[in-house]
């Protein structure tokens, strides 16, 4: 008995030994999250209750700007477009994202080849490819409207008419999004055996059925991730509405501008902290709640 | 029978017709516009508002390039590259030391503090934007490079997923090192990290794409021309030289190139670094 206790204390410094050393080495990525996000969470809530422009203490006011926002025209309008943005843009590009998947799944040559080419978009800068985009959409001397002049004698006025500017941030965010989306929904697929498809070819099945049938059902689950990644990626982009916005004019920014556009604007052009931190809050429980009944709705569509 | 067998394989023939026509205009679609650029790069003004349009340029002159050069872009190119190395080791570094106690050490509230940093996975950092900046003012970041970096190096996914690397590395390993006299630290240092290379590789690709293309928070915190990064001068240069599109387009090209060149060198470790952030498991 007296043999085996110090050996008992000598664990359990040792187990103290290790306790020190696991928190030394977490602590910097605690103190870290900590810093730049948890506090800043909590801080999100508390300015969005405030007026405040930065510099100043803030002031409370409660409820203000929330109610201000229920009659802000302005955010109506980030409100709509954001969804907009979102219920197209994203099912539109899972859509392509897995018939282009489901193509190079097939026993084909260069899959390699293809599968870098749609990744580039995702290495390059957003910033740049909305830059090759204007280029692109320009009414003038753009590549689109040379072929649609050709074809239809038209010139659509892309990026300066409100009604087809959003049309335009769509499609190059399904062009950008396409790749990443691809090379995920491969890596599901890779997982589906092989003699799935051999079975319900001996049953005459056709590539169409093979793919509603099989390939869906069975890679619903990473569709499903897909679906809650761009969601919520597609709430907070920036970029291409930024790029798209600069020296437009009034309303081809309105017809663009998102929620999280309308924080950077209140926020830091505007000067009125408090009233984007609201903007900010919310935006968080618009995300919180589409992710929430995404997870509700799986149970009916997604296959484990 | 044999006509049967004859159809069947026209049809099967035709289908694979259709599936590279498919992929082909996809190919199209989606290098059309980066060819496009690179044209219009080497045009003139005037080259390129022509009507119709025309795609070779009539000379590859590289006076865009000139101008481009001469506005200081070799700061702007020192700026992010010095983020995204700072960014990446940061990440990679405090990463790989909470996931390895999180991974390998029994002690209290592991699986709470844990648990809570998955739960900030789910914050949009958008949503902390304004705080952050505020933070960032009484730290005296604001317009200093490490103002872009600090906030950055800290992420949650990369811990995950090192997290789990670690976690696969065989206990017997660590034991048998730790009863021949091997630290915590050195079985850190000298085995778990060198065994997790691919993950290691996989999650620096990620974080250093981020650092080198973000825009939204270098815009906030840093834009001033000292504090200057890539995509920041873009934006900048797109709102003075609207019009001037072969100078946008070569400012433009310089900005990807290099993570471009990467991507197709080592395209195999990017996608693996894609792949493995979209498995659950």
């Amino acid at each position: 008995m007296d043999k085996g206790r110090p050996q008992h204390i000598g664990k359990l410094r040792n187990r103290h030994k290790d306790w020190i050393f696991a928190y030394l080495f977490i602590a910097p990525l605690m103190i870290g999250v900590t810093t730049f996000t948890l506090i800043p969470i909590a801080q999100s809530f508390y300015y969005s209750f405030t007026k405040w422009n930065g510099v100043q203490t803030p002031v409370w006011t409660g409820f203000g700007n929330y109610i201000k926002l229920l009659g802000d025209a302005v955010f109506r309008q980030e409100f709509f477009n954001t969804f907009c943005y979102v219920f197209i843009s994203v099912p539109v590009s899972l859509i392509l994202s897995l018939i282009v998947a489901n193509l190079l799944n097939a026993k084909i040559r260069g899959r390699t080849v293809f599968r870098v080419i749609y990744f580039l978009p995702n290495v390059t800068m957003s910033v740049v490819v909305a830059l090759i985009w204007t280029l692109m959409f320009n009414s003038q001397f753009g590549v689109i409207n040379d072929f649609l002049y050709k074809l239809f004698e038209i010139r659509p006025s892309w990026l300066t008419d409100p009604g087809l500017i959003m049309a335009v941030v769509i499609v190059v965010s399904v062009w950008s999004s396409v790749g990443y989306n691809v090379v995920i929904l491969l890596a599901g697929l890779q997982n589906v055996p092989q003699n799935y498809y051999e079975a319900c070819e001996l049953d005459g099945a056709g590539a169409i059925s093979k793919f509603v049938h099989i390939t869906i059902p069975l890679v619903s689950p990473t569709v499903f991730f897909l679906t809650i990644t761009s969601t919520i990626n597609a709430f907070n982009s920036f970029d291409l509405v930024f790029m798209f916005t600069t020296n437009g004019a009034g309303p081809t920014r309105d017809a663009i501008r998102t929620i999280v556009y309308g924080i950077y604007e209140t926020g830091f052009q505007f000067f009125e902290m408090g009233y984007a931190s609201a903007k900010a809050v919310v935006l968080f429980f618009i995300i919180m709640l589409i992710t929430l009944i995404q997870f509700i709705v799986q149970k009916k569509w997604v296959h484990y | 029978m044999e006509q049967m067998l004859k159809n069947g394989i026209w049809k099967r023939k035709a289908g694979k017709l259709l599936t590279y026509a498919c992929l082909l205009l996809g190919v199209y679609v989606m290098l059309v516009p980066f060819i496009w650029m690179v044209f219009t790069s080497f045009k003139t003004f005037s080259e390129a508002m022509r009507v119709p349009i025309q795609w070779l340029p009539d000379t590859f002159n590289l006076q865009n390039y000139q101008k481009i050069l001469s506005m200081n872009i070799g700061r702007y190119y020192k700026n992010t590259i010095f983020i995204t190395v700072f960014i990446t080791a940061g990440q990679l570094l405090i990463g790989s030391m909470a996931a390895y106690a999180f991974a390998r050490i029994r002690f209290p509230f592991r699986n709470a503090l844990f648990g809570l940093l998955l739960c900030m996975l789910m914050i949009p950092s958008q949503m902390t934007l304004i705080p952050k900046y505020a933070m960032c003012g009484r730290l005296g970041l604001v317009d200093t490079l490490w103002g872009i970096i600090t906030p950055n190096m800290f992420s949650v996914t990369v811990t995950f997923f090192l997290r789990q690397a670690f976690l696969s590395l065989p206990s017997e390993l660590e034991d048998a090192a730790r009863i021949d006299g091997c630290s915590r630290f050195r079985f850190y240092w000298e085995i778990a990290i060198p065994l997790s290379k691919s993950t290691l590789v996989s999650m620096g690709i990620l974080a250093s794409l981020y650092a080198w293309n973000d825009l939204l928070w270098p815009t906030i915190v840093a834009s001033s021309d000292k504090t200057r990064v890539l995509s920041v001068f873009i934006a900048a240069i797109k709102g003075e030289h609207n019009n001037k599109l072969p100078l946008l387009m070569a400012a433009g090209v310089l900005s990807v190139l290099p993570m471009i060149a990467g991507f197709i060198v080592g395209q195999k470790h990017f996608v693996a670094a894609i792949a493995t952030t979209g498995i659950k498991e």
